[in-house]
């Protein structure tokens, strides 16, 4: 992410609405018009992205005082047959 | 010792059996299932309990029908079909009605009843339970719609309070993957039935709450019977999720269970994947919001360039229009018109010049015709004018002599010499005048004579050519090679010979 657009996804996908009702329905000059596309582009890639790379993290709490480990749901079931 | 009779366990169970089964040939008897088995023999056996006796039942396999199309207690022919026999369905903590007939099982020495019409006895005991809770609870307003939270819009901190081995962690996970944008989800596990359930439960909850990391809290568990789903129905567990400060999300056994938890939450899930489903948008969905908004980005940006481009084309048309270049092309072409006129207007003066020389022309070629019959005639007038003048002359001369001579004879007629004298005088008088007149006629004559005179063109340059026999060479016919002419000139003649003649 460059350090522009540092917001979530939700904070990213309202600015790049607001930037196409304006681009929409205004008469702007032209440097704005072309900053205003460019950081929708920009808006665009960064939300792309974070949807690729969208993976939870997955943690099994611990007692209380202890470190979180990583979580991999196995089924008792499964366990069972192992 | 008296003679007392003495059984065998074979015959005492004989005899127990007997009486016992005389006694109960067919019984009805209502209690709530317990420890129910399914061996794969096909019988069913369970306990009918109630607060302080257990009863044995066996079900056997041949007594029961795959559906029945009556009420077997109260004989009400089922109208709208078969419906399946109530053993499948057979379930544990279920309050059932059974009628069959009392036995002695003797290898093991205890007696059971053998079902052969089983069904449901109404509500059991857990549901009374729950149905009073529910009552007291709805009546603290756990369930009322207006403290209903709504959850968080895409969480990324979830507490997901659960089994960590159970099916509902599996399957909540498993649609969360494809949902939502990396999230942190954490797992606190619990026992999710028992004795032990509900404090751990509790203590979960609490933790999470004080750590206050999450943005929501998750509470799933995967189906089971209602006994299992109890922990969930305590009133403990219930309370803390009404007193919960962030937004509880519910998700306990199947569509078709509910518990007080699940009442009591904020958003009561129908199945853990269902949870997961609630939770967070899909995936795909935010792709597509974000692909909406790339394409409305993109047309935006399309329609404005495509408006400042018929602009700037608009603009450039006008300046083209306006420019030197273009007015320079206009003083081109009127110069060019300009041009054109001028040339054909000079076109035109000279063809009207040629035309105008050309008849000049032939004019002049034609005039040498036109001076010959004149200078005969000027030739023939002069001869005229000079045997005139003679003859005028001679005239006079005559008269004058017969005055003269008549003046000779007059003095004698003559009455007075001064009336002679005066006609004398007047005679003499008017001879003078004539004379002058005749010498003034004379003089006219000589001078238009004169100006007729063929030689005084020879002082301009002219000159007469005339053959030996003195006539005028005036054509090429008067004249041909070796003849000799006589070319008179201002000063004289030159005799010439005539070489060639040429046609002009």
């Amino acid at each position: 992410m460059t350090k522009k657009q540092n917001g979530s996804f939700e904070q990213q996908m309202q600015r790049l609405q607001e930037i196409v009702q304006e681009l929409e329905h205004t008469d702007i000059p032209l440097e704005r018009n072309v900053a205003l596309y460019k950081e929708g582009r920009e808006l665009v890639r960064s939300c792309k992205e974070l949807l690729e790379r969208a993976q939870h993290e997955i943690r099994l709490s611990a007692e209380e005082g202890g470190d979180d480990v990583p979580f991999a749901p196995v089924r008792d079931d499964d366990a069972a047959r192992m | 010792m008296p003679d007392v009779h003495i059984f065998s366990v074979s015959a005492l169970t004989a005899a127990v059996k007997h009486s016992l089964e005389g006694a109960f040939p067919f019984v009805w008897v209502r209690g709530q299932v317990s420890n129910l088995s399914r061996p794969a023999s096909g019988h069913i056996y369970f306990s009918l309990k109630d607060e302080s006796c257990s009863l044995a039942a066996v079900w056997f396999k041949g007594s029961r029908k795959a559906e029945e199309h009556f009420d077997p207690l109260t004989g009400e022919v089922y109208e709208d079909g078969p419906r399946p026999n109530p053993a499948l369905r057979l379930e544990n903590g279920q309050e059932v009605i059974c009628a069959g007939r009392l036995t002695v099982y003797g290898a093991r020495g205890l007696y059971q009843i053998v079902v052969e019409i089983c069904a449901s006895g109404g509500r059991g005991r857990l549901h009374e339970e729950f149905e009073h809770l529910r009552i007291r609870l709805s009546g603290l307003g756990y369930f009322s719609l207006d403290r209903k939270r709504s959850l968080p819009e895409n969480p990324r901190r979830v507490a997901v309070v659960t089994a960590p081995g159970g099916a509902a962690v599996h399957d909540f996970l498993r649609i969360a993957e494809g949902r939502g944008l990396a999230s942190f989800i954490r797992i606190f596990p619990i026992p999710v039935q028992g004795e032990n359930a509900p404090p751990k439960i509790l203590a979960a909850m609490q933790r999470i709450f004080v750590e206050k990391w999450a943005e929501v809290l998750v509470l799933i568990r995967g189906g089971g019977s209602a006994e299992d789903l109890w922990a969930f129905n305590d009133e403990r567990v219930a309370a803390a999720v009404f007193d919960a400060p962030i937004p509880v999300l519910a998700g306990i056994g199947h569509e078709v269970d509910v518990t007080l938890a699940d009442m009591t939450a904020d958003v009561r899930a129908a199945t853990p994947s269902h949870a997961a489903q609630l939770l967070w948008p899909s995936r795909e969905e935010l792709s597509r919001r974000a692909a909406f908004f790339e394409h409305r980005l993109l047309q935006a940006e399309k329609r404005y360039m495509e408006g400042l481009r018929l602009r700037l084309a608009e603009l450039l048309r006008d300046l083209d229009w306006r420019s030197p270049r273009r007015l320079l092309d206009g003083f081109r072409e009127r110069l060019a018109s300009g041009l054109r006129l001028l040339y054909s207007a000079g076109k035109l003066a000279l063809e009207r010049k040629s035309a105008r020389l050309e008849t000049c022309l032939s004019a002049l070629s034609a005039a040498p015709q036109s001076i010959k019959p004149g200078k005969e005639r000027v030739l023939y007038l002069e001869e005229r004018l000079i045997q005139a003048g003679r003859c005028v002359l001679a005239a006079r001369h005559a008269e004058l002599d017969l005055t003269a001579a008549a003046l000779a004879r007059a003095p004698l007629r003559i009455p007075a010499v001064s009336s002679l004298d005066s006609v004398e005088r007047r005679l003499s008088v008017q001879g003078r005048q004539r004379l002058l007149d005749a010498g003034h006629i004379l003089e006219h004559a000589a001078l238009r004579l004169e100006a007729r005179n063929p030689h005084a063109p020879l002082e301009r340059g002219y000159a007469l050519v005339r053959r030996h026999d003195g006539g005028f060479v005036t054509s090429m016919a008067d004249t041909s090679p070796g003849d000799v002419l006589r070319v008179t000139v201002r000063d004289g003649d030159i005799p010439v010979r005539v070489e060639e003649a040429h046609e002009s």
